[in-house]
């Protein structure tokens, strides 16, 4: 097919199903959630990583999206009273789920379906300078260089993949995604002095300050379509920082989550978990589908634990 | 500790706003040939002074091309020249439209740590953050300048060298001699003041970290460790002199350069790299007037980065969230900094020395080894402390920079009689009263001040000065200086050149090794003892005897800082004087100016 044709039917294609989510929504057949029967905008919480994302495919009246860190959105879901703040949650798993563990610590019901959509994942790799280079396979080695003053980037804890990267280097410490806090005691001195030995910024400003100012980050940890993006900049060839797959094979995952069993919920998934959503998603880098494979991180209620710790 | 901090910011402000050494940049900017907006949305921009070039250029070529659109109306960028600090203060403060320029839609500090200490202060007042985080759009760091055959001394680049050596070279009895070359006597270490030079800061920051062994979280109880206070101490003690911009330095050192003796008027200048390519490239302070051919210095600079870490001065692009910016101003600054952001952009900013902040963009020519500079350095990048320990930083600095001796010169002839401000009806006396009055608190405790005055026929014997106050601490003798400034008139004429001898010759009598030993020297005229006949002989004596005593390795430095008061002056002939002992002349031309030049020109202490 002629590239040009390829475009028009993706266009129209999209168009399409634009069109039928709305068409979806105007029969107030929510399906799945209890069809309350408002008609309001849909109310989309969507992490900062994938603000454009949710930008580029829910722009319309529809749909009322919200962009802000996954910590801050996790707190409103741990704590409102009555009403949901939100319809849908477009963030990274587990986050939905570590949501709930915090809930049922404080007593209250669950609010995430057991199985949410995953439409794209990315996996996590290091952009790392060259006298770093194989070390940053090991999470181990990457420790051991914190501790002697290299600077490792792992994003902002209050981001979404913060919490992802630091379950990454946790397993990696620890040698296994199975653990629980009784390996706290000599686990977390080891992390924090990875998470404390440079700036704690969203992935994308770590790795853009990393080529920019030399010397701010020897290693940065992130998903690999931006850290492939920044290596191939001229100045990080320049420099010959090298993209290392860390280990364990860890991903992010995103996940399109449900709250509340909302029923307005529907339109705002089938456009993310769609043929929008995913080109919206391969646009940014992100791998779609999601990998089938589990995601390679601890389980959610010790991911809570760990990020309490190590705050 | 506040209201002090908002006093240093406010000085950097005023100083920056009104002065310069010898010239007038610095104040806030023309339009730089930008000409009339028209109906166009306007971005005013203020930037730091050593990209104002640049980013002219950039706003000219902006306004010119098809991206400055916004909503269907054009856009013109518009710079101005805003030293960082000031810009600081009069974003906190109030921006006097009238005064300073158009209040800005985008600033541009030479550093993004200038955009914290302004949301700190607002936040200390409970107000909103003005200054929201930023991206740079090009950096460059600080680094140790050393002339090449000093660095080579050091064994640099093969042999790292940071602060630590600093500290120990400024320490040594044999001084150069150590290390073979006992022709270029002590070390000796230019330095600006932190109150006034982001690179001062940035070297103040890289001492204090280097001192502790730290590249990050650097705290208030670091700083009050005795260990780092003697650190601190003993790098202060080599410093020649201090100073409110870098380019001080850099216009001596090319100076002396052509003189053959640029070896023994410092070993070592704390400054960006941007600036040491300018120096190298035979442009020192990085302006090339019409015309202006450069030509590269005999002995070229080499950068140090520091073995303990550097700091960058990462030129942050910030649209202020300030009530004055519009929704439309704000789209339109975006467009802007997409625009500089461009790589066809990013070329031209390195192409002014900058390291550009688009990875798309490699760090290239100049900032290449033949220019001095290693683009593979620096290896270890310092965190900017939090704004409370910056300013527990400078407090302790005040205390342990170098102490200084300094003669004040004032001259009380017939001409300062004159009207300098109408509004006031203050004459240019009043005017220098009141400056050097306000001046006296920047002192600290340790220095040792005089007061001098001079006119002719002081007495019946027809003397030239009368010495009011002598060189003691000015922790004893404040009130005293204070009174007797207040009490001076106009009187007679100026024989400013028997005076200004005869003063150079009186600190160097009383040369202590362990201060900064100086005169600062005010006057609104011309020489004029009643005989002109010999007034370039007298001239000519003068200098053979500033230039004999600031040369050679054993030198004993006595700097002469004149403030040219009032359009009569004559600052040709006190820049070269100023220039005999390795110092500056500062311009006063505008008598209300005055306070804001002398705050310059104690800078330097």
């Amino acid at each position: 097919m002629p590239p040009r044709l390829a475009k028009l039917l993706a266009f129209v294609v999209a168009v399409a199903m634009v069109a039928g989510a709305f068409w979806y929504r105007s029969r107030g057949e929510g399906g799945g959630g209890g069809g309350d029967g408002d008609d309001g905008a849909v109310r989309v919480a969507c992490i900062s990583e994938l603000a454009e994302v949710c930008r580029t495919v829910l722009d319309g009246d529809g749909f009322e999206v919200t962009v802000a860190d996954a910590a801050e959105t996790a707190a409103r879901l741990e704590d409102f009273q009555g009403e949901a703040p939100f319809d849908v949650w477009v963030t990274l798993d587990p986050w939905p789920e570590m949501v709930d563990v915090q809930r049922a610590a404080a007593q209250q019901p669950g609010l995430f379906p057991a199985q949410v959509p995953r439409p794209a994942s990315a996996a996590l790799v290091t952009l790392a300078r060259p006298e770093v280079g194989t070390d940053a396979r090991s999470w181990e080695r990457l420790a051991s260089r914190a501790q002697a003053g290299d600077n490792v980037g792992v994003p902002s804890h209050e981001t979404a993949l913060g919490a992802v990267v630091e379950g990454q280097a946790a397993v990696g410490i620890e040698g296994s995604s199975d653990f629980g806090s009784e390996v706290f005691d000599e686990l977390i001195p080891v992390l924090q002095g990875v998470v404390d030995s440079a700036p704690r910024l969203p992935s994308e400003r770590q790795l853009l300050r990393m080529v920019a100012l030399q010397g701010s980050y020897d290693a940065v940890v992130g998903p690999v379509f931006l850290v492939n993006r920044v290596a191939r900049s001229a100045e990080a060839q320049r420099q010959r920082l090298v993209v290392i797959p860390t280990l364990p094979a860890a991903r992010a995952d995103v996940v399109v989550a449900r709250v509340a069993a909302s029923s307005r919920a529907d339109q705002a998934i089938v456009l993310l978990t769609g043929e929008t959503g995913a080109t919206a998603l391969r646009g940014q880098g992100w791998a779609v589908p999601a990998g089938r494979e589990p995601t390679g991180l601890p389980d959610p209620d010790v991911l809570v634990a760990l990020r309490e710790e190590i705050g | 500790m506040k209201r002090r901090w908002a006093a240093m910011v406010l000085i950097l402000g005023l100083v920056a706003a009104g002065c310069s050494p010898g010239s007038d940049d610095g104040i806030t900017s023309s339009d730089g040939g930008l000409g009339d907006p028209g109906d166009c949305v306007v971005v005013d921009l203020a930037v730091s002074s050593e990209k104002i070039s640049l980013m002219t250029d950039l706003a000219k070529s902006f306004n010119r091309s098809d991206e400055a659109k916004v909503g269907g109306d054009c856009i013109f960028a518009r710079p101005q020249s805003k030293a960082s600090g000031g810009a600081a203060t009069l974003l906190g403060t109030e921006w006097d439209e009238d005064a300073e320029g158009p209040r800005p839609v985008v600033w541009s500090p030479a550093s993004s740590a200038w955009g914290a200490v302004l949301n700190q202060r607002l936040a200390d007042r409970g107000e909103k953050a003005m200054a929201p985080e930023s991206e740079p759009f090009m950096q460059t760091p600080l680094v140790i300048a050393m002339p090449k055959p000093m660095a080579d001394a050091l064994g640099y680049p093969g042999k790292p060298v940071g602060f630590a050596d600093i500290l120990e070279l400024s320490q040594s009895a044999e001084g150069w001699a150590a290390y073979g070359h006992p022709e270029w006597g002590p070390f000796r270490l230019g330095k600006t003041n932190p109150n006034f030079s982001t690179s001062g800061l940035s070297a103040l920051i890289a001492q204090a970290y280097a001192a502790t062994g730290k590249t990050t979280g650097l705290s208030k109880e670091d700083l009050d460790n005795p260990k780092t206070e003697a650190f601190a101490k003993g790098v202060e003690s080599s410093v020649v002199h201090y100073g409110d911009i870098t380019m001080t330095f850099l216009n001596n050192w090319f100076r002396t350069d052509r003189e053959g003796t640029s070896l023994t008027y410092a070993s070592a200048v704390a400054v960006e790299e941007k600036s040491l390519i300018d120096y190298n490239a035979g442009n020192p302070d990085g302006i090339l007037d019409p015309g202006e051919r450069p030509r590269k210095p005999r002995i070229p600079l080499v950068a140090v980065y520091p073995k303990e870490g550097t700091l960058f001065s990462d030129n942050p692009f910030i649209v202020l969230d300030a009530p004055w910016v519009s929704g439309q101003e704000r789209q339109a600054a975006k467009k802007f900094e997409a625009y500089i952001k461009r790589p066809a952009n990013q070329r031209k900013v390195l192409k002014f020395g900058f390291r550009p902040g688009n990875p798309d963009v490699a760090v290239a020519a100049p900032i290449v080894s033949a220019n001095g500079v290693d683009p593979n350095e620096p290896q270890t990048l310092l965190d900017v402390p939090a704004p409370p320990v910056v300013l527990h930083l400078l407090d302790k600095w005040s205390e342990q920079r170098k102490s200084a001796r300094v003669l004040v010169v004032l001259d009380v002839s017939g001409s300062m009689k004159e009207l300098a401000d109408p509004d006031s009806g203050e004459t240019r006396l009043d005017l220098a009263k009141k400056a050097a009055i306000e001046a006296l608190d920047q002192f600290k405790e340790d220095d040792e001040v005089g007061l001098r005055v001079f006119t002719t026929d002081l007495d019946q014997s027809g003397a030239t000065f009368i010495d009011l106050v002598p060189i003691e601490r000015i922790g004893g003798n404040k009130e005293q200086l204070r009174r007797q400034i207040s009490e001076q008139f106009p009187r007679n004429a100026t024989p400013l050149y028997d005076v200004t001898r005869e003063s150079y010759e009186e600190v160097l009598e009383g040369y202590d090794p362990k201060r900064i030993n100086a005169v600062v020297l005010l006057t609104d005229g011309v020489n004029d003892d009643g005989d002109s006949s010999d007034d370039e002989q007298q001239l000519e004596s003068m200098l053979k005897v500033l230039r004999e005593g600031s040369e050679g390795e054993s030198a004993k430095p006595v700097r002469i800082f004149p403030i040219a008061f009032g359009a009569e002056a004559d600052l040709d002939t006190l820049r070269t004087i100023a220039e005999a002992t390795n110092a500056a002349a500062y311009n006063a031309s505008d008598p209300k100016t005055i306070t804001k030049v002398f705050t310059a020109v104690v800078s330097n202490f």
